[in-house]
Order: C-alpha cells, then structure tokens, then sequence
C-alpha cells in the first residue's frame, strides 16, 4: 500500500529521514521538470531542485492541509522561486550557452524520417529563440505555454497586469514565428 | 484591419477566445492578406512546439542528494505565540507615587545622618552612574538611527520595484497611444475602408440608450 503525502507529512516534520526521503523522491520529477524548464540547463535545473526542496523542509510548517493538496503547495513554492531565480540570473543566462542536451532528448516518434527532422528542426529553433527572447516575454511564455497556467494565475505569479500578460504572451510568440518563417525562407533560398 | 492590428488578435484565435466580430474581420483579413495567414500558421506551430517541450528525467541520484542537502539545512519552526504574563495585582499609581515620595524622603534623611563625606562619595557614584546611562542612551540612539537608515534603504528600493514595474505600464500606454495615432492616420488616409467596424455595426454601437436625445 502506498503512503500518502498526508501521512508522510506529519512525520517529516518530526524528523523522520526516511519520510523526508520518500517525500522527495516521489516529487523530484515534477520539480526537476519545473526548474529545467526555467533554466534550459540540467546543471542549473539540479541547483534549482535542490534549493526548492531545501526551502521547502525549512517551511514545512506553514503548509496548512486544509489549504489544498501538497503536491499544489510544493509546485507553487518551486514556481515562485523559479521566478525569483531567473529574475536574479538573467543576465548571466543571457550571456551563456544553450544546453545540448535537450537537443538529443527530443521525444521520438513513429512518423516519416523527413517529418521527424523538420518537427526536430522546428524544436531546435523554438527552443534557441525561447532562450533568445528578452525576460519579460520569455517569463510569460514559460508559465503560459511550458508550464500550461491560466493568464490570471500568471499575472498573480508575475505581479502584472492580466492586459499585459496576454500581449506579451503575443508578442513572444510572434517573434518566435517569425523567427519560424525567417528560417525557412533561408533554406529555401539554399 | 492592419496587419499590425491582425497580429495583435493572433493568439485569442488560436486560443479560440475571440470574439466573433473580431474573428470575421481577422479572417477577411487573412484571406487579403499574403504576409499574415503564413505568420499565423507558424505560431501556431510553435505553441504546439512550446508545449511538446521535452520532459527530462532527473539525473541519477538527485533525489537523494537533494533530500540529504535539504536536512542538513535547520528547519524553520513556526513562531510559538508570546505568552504574556500579567502581575497578579496592579498596584495603583496613587500607591505608587507615595512610595516614590517616600524613598525620596528616606533618601534625604539617611545623607543627613551619614554626613557630608558619606554624601560626597554618594554624589560621586551618581555622577558615575548617569555618564554610564548616558552613554548607554548614546548607544541605543545609534542603534536606531541606524535602524532607521536601513528602513528607508529597503523603503527605497520597494519604491523603486513599484517604479519599474509603474514605468512599464507608462511605456505600455505610450506604444498603445503611438500605435493608436499611426491606426488613426492610415484610417484618415485609408477613408471608410479601414472603418474597424462594420456600418451597420456602428449605426447600432450609436444608437444607445441615451442617443436620441
């Protein structure tokens, strides 16, 4: 039988290790997905993982069960402090590489050899153009498309009007289209 | 409809969010349009890209790395409530006064009985006492001109994040405005072609409630 959340809970906050351990293990995916996509970097998806976790046992007292599952609070703890990282970091990210590994992890599927590459070719470039966009309309996107909130949750996340959300949701991706259309233009006229 | 304005209403239709007037207009425009109908479809590629963005797995043992690193932290524990401990009798300040006449009275009989060299040493001692709660005082007023200083420090710099984030609304409106002008001169040149309504929708936006009077 499994044990819930609810029941590891209790004895995580009495400092039962194997709880804690268990705790984590079952959310570490989610988080690890949250923090990678933020970050587009493994190295920086471990260090995002493990400061939310961190946070997380430092304040586990003031999840209240009553406010909704844990699993709703962790993601919200790990979404805020995404948000506070990238804020922190974006200017070093900007200066830095994308990671090659998303590139080969591309989920593989049963479709025709030139469909596979040109849905791979389109990944990559969505994927550099997603790390090329300024802050303020890659945030929105991430939460919007990568991370599937509504427009108000987003705009309560990102301390923003909803009016504003919406057009730079828009205008990032616009500019991720034409970045689209502009690539293919240059192989045509290969 | 400009392209511009096309542009704008992109992703309500892909989300099928907009309004039908609005949806009919765009779609006249697509069809006119040989720049806007390509730059749709590619949007809508890449939203399909964004949200079939891949998921990794975890590398191998972060979960127990994690788990360690986060126990090795202390846990905050929530603030226990202060417990206020009130005397079990207040003693009423008429009491209170006396008594303080009192110790004085008693203070000034005893420098009397112990004579003058007794009271000088005594006088000696206070003074050495008030320059101590003197410079006590001295010390607590640093403290809280500093504490000060660093409230208006953090004051400041939320002022300055509600600046930022004001300064961002203020250059939202002022692109709102500029673009507004630029539709507002291709309509004056374009004529009754760039109408953003239909006719017979204007007519029927005019005629409210209070506009036959």
């Amino acid at each position: 039988m499994t044990t819930s959340d609810a029941d590891l809970l209790p004895r995580c906050r009495g400092g039962d290790e194997a709880a804690w351990r268990e705790l984590v293990t079952r959310h570490t995916r989610r988080v690890f997905g949250l923090a990678y996509r933020f970050t587009g970097r493994v190295d920086e998806a471990e260090d995002l993982t493990q400061e939310v976790f961190v946070k997380v046992y430092q304040t586990l007292d003031r999840y209240r069960e009553g406010d909704g599952p844990f699993q709703g609070w962790l993601m919200a703890v790990a979404r805020n402090h995404a948000i506070d990282h990238y804020r922190r970091r974006k200017q070093e990210r900007l200066r830095r590489d994308e990671d090659p590994q998303v590139l080969d992890r591309l989920p593989a599927r049963a479709e025709h050899p030139l469909a596979g590459l040109e849905r791979e070719e389109r990944a990559r470039l969505v994927h550099r153009g997603l790390r090329a966009l300024p802050p303020d309309l890659r945030l929105p996107l991430i939460l919007c498309d990568l991370q599937g909130l509504p427009y108000e949750e987003i705009a309560a996340a990102l301390q923003i009007p909803l009016g504003t959300v919406k057009s730079r949701i828009n205008r990032a991706r616009l500019e991720l289209a034409r970045r689209l259309l502009g690539r293919r233009s240059e192989l045509v006229d290969a | 409809m400009d392209c511009r304005r096309a542009e704008e209403l992109f992703s309500d239709q892909l989300e099928g969010t907009l309004h039908e007037i609005l949806r009919a207009e765009l779609e006249v425009h697509l069809a006119a349009c040989g720049s806007c109908r390509p730059l749709l479809d590619a949007m809508a590629e890449v939203v399909g890209a964004l949200r079939a963005y891949p998921e990794l797995d975890p590398p191998l043992g972060l979960a127990e790395r994690v788990a360690a690193a986060a126990r090795s932290r202390p846990r905050a524990r929530e603030t226990p409530r202060a417990v206020v401990v009130r005397p079990a009798f207040v003693i009423p300040s008429w009491m209170q006064a006396a008594a303080a006449g009192f110790a004085l009275i008693a203070l000034g009989a005893l420098l009397l009985i112990v004579g003058p060299e007794a009271s000088t040493r005594a006088a000696e001692r206070m003074v050495g006492r008030t320059v101590n709660a003197g410079q006590v005082v001295r010390e607590r007023k640093d403290r809280i001109v500093e504490d000060v200083r660093i409230l208006g420090v953090v004051l400041t710099a939320a002022f300055e994040g509600r600046l930022e984030r004001m300064n961002e609304r203020v250059e939202d409106y002022r692109r709102l405005l500029e673009r507004r002008r630029t539709t507002g001169k291709e309509d004056t040149k374009r004529g009754s072609e760039a109408f953003p309504f239909p006719v017979r929708l204007a007519v029927t936006f005019r005629t409210g409630p209070g506009s036959g009077s």
